[in-house]
């Protein structure tokens, strides 16, 4: 990053702001706050920036993830759309699942596959008939 | 009378703030404004500027001096002092393509009811044999899947099955953060895969309303 350009992002953050961009991003930006999502990661843009470079997530959880941006701010981020998620309803359908899981991947909580069909053959099941 | 060009409508309205100017996407399709892209200053084929009118010891000069390998560090020099281009990943990511073929997904109707009709046709055209499918008539009388495993780590993301389903059932999502640890959690199955429909299905639904244009 240019000198100039961290020191004016610094003065214009302050020190606590600052530091806290540091730990997430390994540098610090001023940025205009799009939005924020449920789970506290904030969503900033700054059009000054370089190409590609004019949008990012401060995410929440100190674990972060990049798998922690629920879809709708994916979509913002990855520029597939300009329009602001927080304006579009977050969930137009009932069976749409709200509460987003990051990839759990290397935990308990895991994906397992299994089978989702009926066994089409059944075993033999031994039964021992007492003698006469 | 000529036809308008359409894709020079402003699709979004120009916001002006602190941060710069929100330039209007050309189409739906591009990611950032024409106005934002890069313009090389010279063609290839031409000559520099220096050696427009230059003289034979002009071109001496140069070659004695090698004012050319100290004109490049100077460029390495400026780069040192300008911000990167490098992504800081987690935090900012780069532009996708409303196409992007990544992790695969099932969708639903509105209703609620699953779009799969069980027609095999994505099983029929996988090149990678990737997809399994097995089928059974339900208590309504419509055939749905009863099997619809995807081996992910056979497949080649190709995006034949979804180009093959009638039904727009078999998608495949934007989303390529679903690396794992182990083979095993890498072979989907049914319930797998409408669970990647339903929490993705805002974005899906956005893609697919971006690409229909061209299809």
């Amino acid at each position: 990053m240019s000198l100039i350009r961290a020191v004016k992002y610094i003065l214009e953050a302050g020190p606590r702001e600052s530091l806290r961009q540091f730990m997430r991003l390994d540098e610090v930006k001023g940025g205009l706050l799009i939005g924020r999502d449920r789970y506290g990661n904030e969503y900033y843009e700054n059009l000054k920036e370089k190409l590609n470079r004019d949008r990012w997530v401060v995410l929440a959880r100190s674990d972060y993830d990049a798998t922690q941006v629920p879809p709708e701010w994916h979509k913002w981020l990855h520029k597939l759309t300009d329009e602001n998620p927080s304006n579009l309803p977050s969930r137009p359908y009932r069976w749409i699942v709200s509460h987003h899981v990051e990839n759990m991947t290397g935990t308990t909580k895991a994906f397992t596959t299994y089978n989702t069909t009926r066994p089409k053959v059944s075993a033999w099941d031994p039964q021992v008939k007492p003698r006469a | 009378m000529r036809p308008t060009l359409l894709a020079h409508r402003l699709t979004v309205p120009l916001q002006r703030s602190a941060y710069g100017v929100r330039t209007p996407a050309v189409a739906a399709f591009s990611t950032s404004a024409a106005s934002r892209a890069y313009i090389p200053h010279r063609r290839p084929d031409e000559p520099e500027e220096f050696y427009k009118n230059a003289n034979v010891m002009d071109h001496s000069a140069k070659a004695l001096l090698i004012t050319e390998l100290f004109r490049g560090a100077w460029i390495t020099l400026e780069h040192f002092f300008r911000p990167a281009f490098t992504l800081h990943y987690p935090a900012e990511k780069g532009p996708l393509s409303p196409r992007f073929r990544g992790e695969h997904a099932l969708r639903r109707y509105p209703s609620g009811e699953e779009r799969c009709i069980a027609c095999k046709l994505c099983e029929a055209i996988c090149p990678a044999q990737a997809i399994t499918i097995e089928s059974e008539s339900r208590d309504d009388g419509s055939r749905r899947t009863t099997r619809y495993d995807i081996d992910m780590t056979k497949c080649i993301y190709c995006g034949f099955c979804q180009e093959a389903c009638p039904v727009d059932a078999i998608v495949e999502t934007a989303n390529y953060e679903y690396s794992t640890e182990t083979h095993e959690e890498l072979l989907y199955n049914k319930e797998k895969l409408l669970n990647n429909g339903d929490k993705w299905e805002t974005e899906i639904a956005a893609n697919l309303e971006a690409d229909h244009p061209y299809r």
